[in-house]
């Protein structure tokens, strides 16, 4: 069993599908540095111009400004109790910010690899796992091999197994190498790690009302291995997801297609129909998890975390039983 | 040889991700659970929430005259390089004739808007400082008007309209608002200034007339409150008083509404 783990870990290593991917990544994520490193100097001359001041640079001042403010803000009498907590989280990162002579207003590799994660979890990572998984077995059907691979003495099952296996070995892979890929880039381009800031998490908004009772701080390094699991396990549901299309079709393209047509597509539709409650129940729209902790709701509503999650775990167990099911009994005619 | 060497690494890396990533996905999920589902008990929640801040019963303040800024970023005091505003401004000068110590309370928000000014009202230990209130300041109106100024030429008209409309009829329910627990208070509206006096015939200087005489026909409704207008102020003196964004007062500019709406204060 080892072995052919280790025998389909290293056919897509020959395949060259990760250097690929890393070059993508290399690109993408080296677009997406330079853009951000544009957007913090508009910033901060947008800051400057709003606080008054000519530049961001004494950017002390413009924090214990800020600092004084809210502190003004949580002795007012007339606040209520959950409008100060929230003041008090912010105090709490500015005071950080002063006391570990960290510019805000910078960008550090903390907040870059977090950033990168939020935003590719939802389509980004999924295309690249499709580029990885798609073929794993309808590549095997188009270039004959899985003759070879069936006449060995081996159930079926466990073929397909070893792929599985394989599969989530890879995804690990990827999603490490986009952590090591932002870090690099981003340490080039910012300098600054900021793996001890605080991140603001919990906030919870019931109704229109933000309710701050869950806001903590917690610090980037914790936030990031939050982030970053997520990102696993979302790589492993859409893993599994391509891994039962390339059972089912013969066609590498034709599975690479569909898998994401129905990602896009799935995205779209909960646009159009955002009423229709089985639209909750698409695995593309509950792929944001990381939304449900940094605090940015705007997804579809009666989605929550937990939800999200065994509607994902559902798909990925679903398909999975699909895939071994057809895989064990069908003919190979290739 | 080095295919073993390859593949043993490839193993250490994926048990030590997955072990990290483990306990990572744990704390995602306690977290996101415990936010996301507020019928959960607080108990869930992972260890180490925030720290309990000194629960120090703050007194409502009874006595002395008590300010209030409501509303924008103008309350807020955005631009004032000091920080202060107008609001601190008035505070202070009312300090000098005043024998009793003045207080301010400052709920300004940055781009709030009118309707959100309503939401606020429904605070109830906000409203209790409404009642305790002696003066009352509300900067409020100018996000409204200038929401409508960012839409394509050919809708302006129509959106217009309906902004002024809606603006309209949100002041009057903060009025009727702050009346219902106060009717003693003296409210005092600044109107709003203009960032093109330059071009006469400019669309946007006849909406932001119309906007400001429509406050002020509102106001007149209530006979303690007026409009302080900032339209004439600014009108020769814009490079004087305007901060470097452009849109805010600076120190100077936020002087000048202060030492206006002192000069309205009734003794």
């Amino acid at each position: 069993m080892g072995k052919l783990i280790e025998n389909e870990v290293m056919k897509i290593l020959y395949k060259k599908r990760l250097q690929v991917i890393a070059a993508i990544l290399l690109v993408l994520i080296g677009l997406f540095a330079y853009g951000e490193n544009y957007t913090i100097n508009r910033t901060q001359e947008r800051v400057a111009q709003r606080m008054g001041v000519e530049s961001a640079e004494n950017w002390q001042n413009l924090i214990e400004q800020q600092l004084i403010d809210l502190e003004r803000r949580m002795n007012n009498p007339y606040i209520s109790q959950e409008g100060i907590a929230s003041l008090q989280v912010r105090a709490e990162q500015l005071q950080f910010y002063l006391d570990n002579e960290v510019n805000p207003l910078n960008s550090s590799v903390a907040r870059f690899m977090g950033r990168f994660m939020e935003q590719s979890v939802f389509l980004f990572l999924p295309l690249l796992i499709i580029l990885l998984a798609g073929d794993m077995v309808s590549g095997e059907v188009n270039t004959g091999t899985i003759k070879l691979i069936l006449t060995r003495p081996v159930t079926r099952w466990k073929i397909l197994f070893s792929k599985l296996v394989a599969l989530v070995i890879l995804e690990m892979l990827v999603i490490l190498l986009i952590a090591l890929i932002s870090a690099v880039i981003s340490l080039v381009v910012f300098r600054y790690g900021g793996f001890g800031e605080p991140v603001i998490v919990g906030f919870q908004a019931t109704g229109s009302q933000l309710d701050t009772s869950l806001v903590r701080t917690i610090p980037q390094w914790q936030y990031l291995m939050m982030v970053y699991a997520i990102g696993y396990f979302v790589a492993f549901v859409i893993g599994c997801l391509s891994l039962m299309v390339s059972v089912l079709v013969q066609s590498t393209s034709v599975s690479i297609g569909i898998m994401m047509s129905s990602l896009i597509g799935g995205s779209f539709l909960s646009f159009f129909m955002e009423d229709w409650v089985i639209t909750r129940y698409l695995y593309t729209v509950n792929l944001n998890l990381t939304a449900y902790i940094s605090g940015s709701f705007q997804i579809v509503e009666g989605l929550n975390m937990l939800f999200s999650t065994t509607v994902l775990l559902g798909w990925a167990l679903g398909s999975l039983a699909i895939g071994f099911v057809v895989f064990t009994r069908k003919d190979v005619l290739a | 040889m080095k295919r073993n060497m390859v593949w043993y690494g490839i193993l250490f890396i994926f048990f030590a991700g997955l072990i990290s990533f483990v306990i990572g996905f744990y704390n995602a999920l306690s977290i996101g659970i415990a936010v996301t589902q507020p019928s959960e008990p607080v108990s869930s929640a992972p260890a180490d929430p925030l720290p309990e801040r000194p629960k120090e019963e703050k007194t409502i303040p009874t006595e002395g005259v008590q300010i209030m800024a409501l509303g924008d970023s103008l309350a807020r005091g955005t631009g004032d390089p000091e920080g202060d505003g107008f609001a601190e401004r008035v505070a202070r000068g009312l300090e000098e004739r005043v024998a009793e110590p003045v207080t301010l309370y400052n709920f300004a928000v940055e781009g709030m808007r009118s309707e959100a000014l309503i939401t606020q009202l429904d605070d109830e230990q906000m409203m209790q400082g409404i009642k305790n209130a002696r003066y009352i300041l509300v900067s409020i109106g100018g996000n409204d008007l200038r929401a409508v100024g960012r839409l394509p030429l050919v809708q302006q008209d129509q959106a217009f309209e309906e902004s002024l409309r809606v603006y309209l009829v949100n002041l009057q329910q903060v009025i009727e608002e702050m009346r219902s627990v106060n009717e003693e208070a003296v409210i005092l509206f600044i109107g709003l200034y203009n960032l093109n006096y330059s071009n006469p015939y400019a669309q946007e200087t006849a909406y932001l007339l119309e906007w400001n005489y429509g406050t002020q026909q509102l106001l007149e409704t209530d006979d303690r409150s007026q409009l302080i207008p900032t339209y004439d102020l600014f009108q020769f003196k814009l490079g004087q008083y305007l901060s470097f964004d452009g849109l805010h007062p600076n120190a100077a500019g936020y002087e000048a509404i202060a030492q206006r709406i002192l000069e309205n204060l009734p003794e």
